[in-house]
């Protein structure tokens, strides 16, 4: 959307607005500007001009960003253009107010985007294609030519597909990814070509796990103004103040409004500076506190029934003999698998649990059971409900015994555990970092059974946090269709499969989230699909990243077998997807809107094991990053001011936001979407020169590689430069969004969601969303009783699956934290910077000259700093078993002795000497994630793959050799 | 005196230290050269030396009514802008070189002890404070002034440096007790905040409101008493000066922070917030336990479901109304008006198209891996001068 009219245009309107305005004199001068050649300077009437004229423009154009702000994603922008560049920008602030009750969204934004102006623009970037001269990193490049870049990139992808076969292509899809324009283009690619792309959720730490267990998925969230509403908050596992900048006005305004804020928090951290009580805790023992509140709920009887009895697996029968649910099918011939059983107090005897609905209809659970059960062959067994078995699980787990497991007093629990049961309605911001602690996923399932025990779940201002998203549900029919024609025959093909598990009780959210399952499962006939598979066993695997976990079975884990019996254990029964296979080497990697050198946890291994086995390491990008530092070619990629699309966000913010192109991409810049289709075609051309026509994939699909350009473009009706239309094309295929058409969408920037999304990763929210209120997930399953996609189709907290029953978490328990990476002292914690997105603008002068320090520097308390000789600003050398690095030492009052802490996203080549933070953390992998072949212990879109863990690796810390104080 | 004066209050409950507002003002106003070390806004955390640091033993200001000597602050106390050698490390043919501000030889940044603060675990305490020119009713820099560049705007009390006139004496610096003046050595005169003088006369609020995600500041004329600052500051009184004392009659004013209450031996909480009282009463005088228990009652009043016009005005239901009359948006002003051609030469660099598109314009422009580096701070677009307007647009 352009605002302006061009200069000249502006100018001739001057003439008319002349005297009835104050005008700045010297704009009367620039009426007789020549109107060819660079125009003169208007004539110097006074300083003021000089501050006027650096409030001018040539044209506004509402856009945004589009990457990773996640729980912040996005915030619509003004983008002020003068003389071709982006001079600045302003947020556009014209979020209608949803109702008169709640604070409006304006104006949104951060200081990471108020900057993107200069960063676009800033040393990092890249304007033109880079081919590595001399080895990889180091540090030499030449300037070559798209034909150049391309024809050996085509060229190299043709000889690996043709010899070894069509997986051995790698897309590392990055958190940046839109599933908009950009994946539009890379989802048609590798449908096509059954290329592999990484999910990268649970590779980047996000994976929610035990979220998973209880609820059966991940992604739900409110929005942020429905915390306005809460009469407690609960700041516990999230620091919004530094991660969701512009709607951390919620949480401050709903204190006005009479809510009251807790933080739970092993540092002061900047978040607890606004909370009402500020509770420290042991890092990592966060679920010791959670049970001891339960334990407390239970004990003074304060259980909101109604809802545990209908919405939970509490009432639930478990067998004590096998320690699994008992079904319908253990008790009568013929019975069902999927039929659960529960005690009917009303008739006095065993009844199936709902099935179809969570509605009672007339049945009273009861909650408090063990018997004895007939089984099907005559056998009797012992049976429990879960909530007797919870029950007794919670005695252990008493104030005073939690006190010794996680440092907070008894007063403080109970204070706490009185606070949550005597308001109406609860909630918590708990981010993405309990999941990062090893034990994490026993966390949230602990912290999740508070909210369940006290109904606190689906209700406006009360509710567990989920994972945030929510995406435009268009993306996956442009993907898939061979045609825009061909949309209703390609999804068609479903639907005899969709009615039937409709029509067998299952829910439409169920349905949804298996179909994005079966992007793990290349090769099924129903619908050809983009291949995806797990990012983190991939760099574990491929990566040589398990190589650093050799050791871990000194760590203290928890496991009752060597960690690798449990991978290939679960690789062997197809539980975890890990493509291409563990005996076939990735030859091609194409980084896209990713740096896994930053990211992964021990990535200095892939350069060791992974990169000698990559033919073409290609790195798509606006700027040079660590990956880029590594790559063979770094291909330049527009940034979002110069180019146009759509992108997920999350119900926090719930408005789909666009980027509309300001000005014309850079240099030789292209699109994603123009680099990807601009790539298929040289492989196309350089296929049919080379008389390469079609190979099959390992499953038998046929790849035709020298039609690959006029497939992916729809035979020609989606070109390079189509961006606009691609995107529109998406916006008008999808179901989210009526009100406004796309042309209007851009001319607003945003539009907010007019209903659920019929997608896999974002139909758990599972609710409406109104125009005037706010968002509250889940009230399809606490409203309107459809059940949950879990096994027991209720929010579940007893685990069925034989890797819990090994491990001893087939409930909720705490267990302590482990001794990652060696027997050492200090805990080292993290989280998510004030002062980037990730990477994004991490190395950005700006920003780095506002932050505490420009360079990396780890935060430890003034008790650990001052045992090892450290002083504010003395560089220490931070190791452990595994390896070490280099930073600075922020000795903080607000740091927990015997805690460490490092805000994240340093790029590596930030880190003086070598190693980088992430050369401690080895992420062993967690059993209980390569879990599979269970209803909803599955791998799925974004969701039930396994994790990093680098919360609790243990370290220590000395003053480096070398003495060197900053200031 | 002015006829009237406009103000801004900032809520340092909803300040969560973004830092947006300082990025909103400098990529606005502070990108010429001889400016790449300005920052007009600042928000450091308390308690902490500010910016520039330690100004609060700088002196300057007034006692009972004289001007009090002050030290005139350095590049260095206000943090420089460091140089980053990225071009080094994406194209300088070495692999393990780091990134380095200033060739890892680098002063203090201005916000140095950011989330720092003071006590011991797990009594610490800090809060975030942003920092603007306080347009003072009393200015102590327009005083101190020998060629009168300094004065008061007379419609709204604005507190301009005339830059025609300034002849970069920099007494000025001296004697604000804020120390929220600057120099341009480039250009050979002093510099700070302009209330954004340009978006106020076209009835647009400031950039740093306006960009605070927080919903920190509210701007609007002391003396209205439909508008949010006279019923801040005056009918509430939970608004309060910085440092009155340095009596020069600010009209930047603060709702003084909350703090969760402090944590005994034992590890349970206690009635005393962790901020220090008196500190708060160091920053913004003896009227600090009044402000902070109005806001607690009327919080209390909110709780019970009661009606607050305080609540409501700190909540700020509908964003606009925070800014009184400012409320219009900055691109319909750009709407209004025309705009000045502004190119100096300088070359589009962009697409084949462009008949002025050479590698040695991107290059220049992009200071990128093929290129060459531009000063750290400066913009890539082309802004005027003073000088440059007088030349015709040639430096």
């Amino acid at each position: 959307m352009s605002v302006g009219i061009d200069r000249r245009g502006f100018l001739k309107s001057a003439a008319a607005l002349m005297g009835s305005l104050s005008i700045p004199s010297f704009v009367v001068n620039a009426t007789t500007l020549p109107a060819t050649g660079a125009p003169a300077v208007p004539i110097y009437e006074g300083w003021k001009d000089v501050y006027r004229a650096q409030w001018s423009w040539d044209k506004v154009v509402r856009s945004t960003h589009h990457l990773n702000c996640w729980f912040q994603a996005h915030c619509s922008w003004d983008v002020y253009v003068k003389d071709g560049l982006v001079y600045r920008e302003e947020q556009a602030g014209e979020y209608e107010q949803v109702n008169p009750e709640l604070p409006d969204y304006n104006p949104r934004g951060c200081q990471k985007g108020g900057c993107f102006s200069e960063r676009m623009y800033d040393p990092t970037r890249i304007t033109h294609p880079m081919r590595r001269v001399g080895p990889r990193g180091g540090g030499k490049w030449e300037r070559v030519s798209w034909d150049e870049a391309l024809t050996d990139i085509a060229d190299t992808y043709l000889d690996v597909t043709v010899e070894e076969g069509t997986d051995r292509t790698i897309w590392d899809l990055g958190p940046g990814i839109d599933l908009g324009v950009s994946m539009a283009a890379q989802g048609r690619f590798s449908m096509l070509t059954q290329s592999i792309g990484l999910d990268m959720d649970g590779e980047i730490g996000d994976s929610r796990r035990g979220t998973l267990e209880t609820f059966g998925k991940i992604t739900f969230e409110r929005s942020a103004d429905d915390y306005f509403y809460s009469d407690l908050i609960l700041f516990w596992g999230g620091n919004p103040v530094y991660t969701q900048i512009p709607q951390a006005h919620f949480f401050t305004e709903a204190r006005y409004r009479g809510a009251e804020i807790i933080s739970i928090a092993p540092d002061y951290n900047p978040s607890a500076t606004k909370s009402d009580l500020w509770i420290p805790i042991k890092p990592g023992t966060d679920g010791a506190l959670a049970l001891a509140i339960c334990h407390l709920i239970v004990e003074k009887g304060k259980v909101k029934e109604d809802f545990v009895k209908e919405q939970t697996d509490m009432p639930l029968l478990v067998r004590s003999d096998t320690n699994r649910y008992l079904k319908q099918a253990d008790l009568v011939e013929g019975g069902r698998e999927d039929f659960h059983m529960l005690w009917d107090a009303a008739s006095d005897g065993l009844k199936e649990a709902p099935f179809r609905s969570l509605a009672l209809e007339g049945l009273a659970p009861k909650l408090e059971v063990k018997t004895t059960v007939t089984l099907k062959d005559g056998q009797e067994v012992e049976v429990r409900s879960v909530f007797h078995r919870l029950r007794e699980r919670l005695a252990d787990y008493s104030p005073e015994k939690a006190t010794e497991m996680c440092g907070v007093t008894p007063k403080m629990i109970k204070y706490l555990a009185n606070r949550i049961t005597s308001v109406d309605k609860v909630s918590n911001i708990s981010q993405t970092s309990m999941c990062k602690y090893f034990h994490g996923n026993l966390t949230e399932r602990s912290m999740a059974l508070i909210f369940a025990l006290t109904g606190n779940i689906g209700r406006r201002g009360a509710g567990f946090s989920g994972f945030p998203l929510l995406t435009p549900d268009g993306g996956d029919k442009f993907i898939l269709s061979p045609t825009l024609k061909e949309v209703a025959q390609t999804f068609g093909k479903l639907e005899p499969l969709i009615t039937q598990r409709l029509e067998a009780g299952d829910t439409h959210e169920m349905v949804v989230g298996d179909l994005g399952r079966m992007m793990f499962v290349p090769g099924n006939p129903l619908i050809r699909l983009p291949v995806w598979t797990s990012g983190t066993l991939f760099w574990q695997v491929h990566g040589g990243i398990q190589e650093l976990s050799k050791n871990a079975d000194q760590w203290n884990l928890g496991n009752a077998r060597p960690l690798g019996e449990y991978l290939t254990e679960s690789l062997e029964k197809g539980w975890q997807p890990l493509n291409p296979p563990r005996d076939k080497p990735p030859r091609i990697m194409i980084s896209l809107c990713s740096n896994p050198l930053r990211r992964a946890r021990g990535s200095e291994k892939l350069i060791e094991v992974l990169w000698p086995k990559l033919r073409k390491v290609v790195v798509m990008d606006w700027r040079i990053n660590s990956t880029g530092r590594y790559a063979d070619y770094i291909l330049p990629v527009a940034p979002w001011y110069e180019r146009t699309s759509l992108k997920w966000v999350t119900p926090l913010s719930p408005y789909l936001t666009i980027t509309d192109k300001a000005t014309e991409p850079l240099g030789e810049s292209k699109t994603d979407w123009g680099i990807i289709v601009a790539l298929s075609e040289m492989i196309q051309k350089r296929a049919r020169a080379r008389q390469i026509t079609t190979v099959k994939s390992p499953q038998g699909l046929d790849v035709k590689l020298d039609s690959l350009y006029d497939d992916l473009t729809m035979q020609g009706e989606f070109k390079e430069g189509d961006d606009d239309k691609v995107a529109r094309a998406i916006y008008d295929l999808g179901g989210t969004h009526k009100k406004l058409s796309w042309d209007e969408l851009k001319e607003k920037g945003f539009a907010r969601f007019e209903k659920l999304p019929e997608e896999p990763s974002s139909i758990g929210n599972m609710c409406e969303f109104p125009e005037n209120d706010s968002i509250v997930p889940l009230t399809f399953h606490v409203r309107d009783k459809v059940p949950y996609p879990t096994s027991s189709r209720r929010i579940q907290f007893f685990v069925d699956h034989p890797f819990y029953d090994e491990l001893d978490e087939l409930l909720p328990r705490y267990k302590e934290p482990p001794m990652i990476g060696g027997d050492y002292p200090l805990m080292m914690t993290g989280g998510k910077t004030r002062w980037s997105i990730h990477s994004t603008w991490r190395d950005d002068s700006l920003m780095l000259r506002l932050e505490a320090r420009p360079e990396p520097y780890m935060l430890v308390s003034m008790i650990d700093a001052n045992a090892r000789g450290v002083g504010d600003g003395d560089r220490i050398r931070v190791f452990n078993d595994i390896g070490s690095f280099k930073c600075l030492a922020k000795v903080s009052p607000s740091l927990r002795p015997g805690q460490t802490l490092m805000y994240h996203a340093w790029e590596q080549y930030q880190f003086q000497g070598p190693g980088d933070m992430n050369s401690v953390s080895p992420s062993p992998l967690n059993p209980v994630e390569l879990a599979g072949g269970h209803p909803h212990l599955v791998a799925g879109v974004l969701q039930g793959q396994n994790s990093v863990f680098d919360r609790d690796s243990r370290i220590d810390f000395e003053r480096a050799d070398e003495q060197e104080v900053a200031a | 005196m002015s006829k009237r004066q406009v103000a801004m209050v900032m809520d340092l409950n909803k300040c969560i230290g973004c830092q947006t507002c300082t990025v909103a003002c400098k990529t606005l106003w502070t990108r010429r050269e001889g400016m790449e070390h300005m920052l007009w806004n600042t928000v450091n955390t308390q308690p902490g030396t500010g910016t520039p640091h330690h100004f609060e033993q700088m002196g300057g200001g007034f006692k009972d009514g004289k001007a009090q000597p002050g030290i005139r602050p350095t590049v260095e106390d206000f943090g420089k802008a460091w140089e980053f050698n990225h071009e080094e490390v994406f194209n300088g043919g070495k692999n393990d070189i780091s990134l380095a501000a200033d060739g890892g030889k680098y002063g203090k940044g201005p916000n140095w002890d950011e989330d720092q603060g003071d006590g011991q675990f797990p009594n610490s305490h800090y809060f975030y404070m942003p920092r603007i020119c306080n347009h003072c009713t009393h200015p102590a820099c327009l005083e101190a002034c020998p060629r009168k560049a300094i004065s008061k705007r007379e419609e709204d009390g604005i507190v301009l440096i005339d830059e025609d006139r300034c002849k970069g004496y920099r007494f000025c610096q001296e004697a604000c007790p804020y120390k929220k003046i600057y120099y341009n050595e480039q250009e050979g005169v002093s510099q700070k905040c302009i209330f954004c003088f340009p978006r106020i006369d076209e009835g647009v609020t400031t950039a740093c409101s306006r960009q605070c995600p927080g919903r920190v500041r509210f701007v609007g004329y002391l003396d209205d008493p439909e508008g949010p600052i006279w019923k801040l500051v005056h009918k509430w009184k939970v608004a309060l000066p910085l440092h009155s004392e340095y009596g020069t009659e600010p009209n930047v004013f603060y709702v003084p922070p909350l703090s969760p209450p402090k944590i005994d031996d034992e590890g349970n909480p206690t009635e005393e917030p962790r901020i220090p009282t008196e500190y708060l009463e160091y920053l913004f005088g003896d009227r600090v336990k009044e402000a902070l228990e109005t806001v607690r009652i009327e919080r209390e009043k909110s709780k019970r479901g009661e009606e607050s016009e305080l609540m409501d005005l700190l909540i700020a239901r509908k964003w606009l109304d925070m800014f009184g009359p400012f409320q219009n948006h900055p691109r319909d002003a750009a709407r209004m008006r025309p705009i000045p051609a502004n190119r100096q030469g300088f070359k589009n660099p962009l697409g084949g198209n462009d008949p002025f598109s050479s590698d040695e314009d991107m290059a220049a422009l992009n200071g990128g891996a093929m290129g060459d580096s531009k000063p750290a701070g400066v913009s890539p677009i082309k802004f005027f001068t003073k000088d440059q307007y007088k030349n015709g647009g040639r430096s």
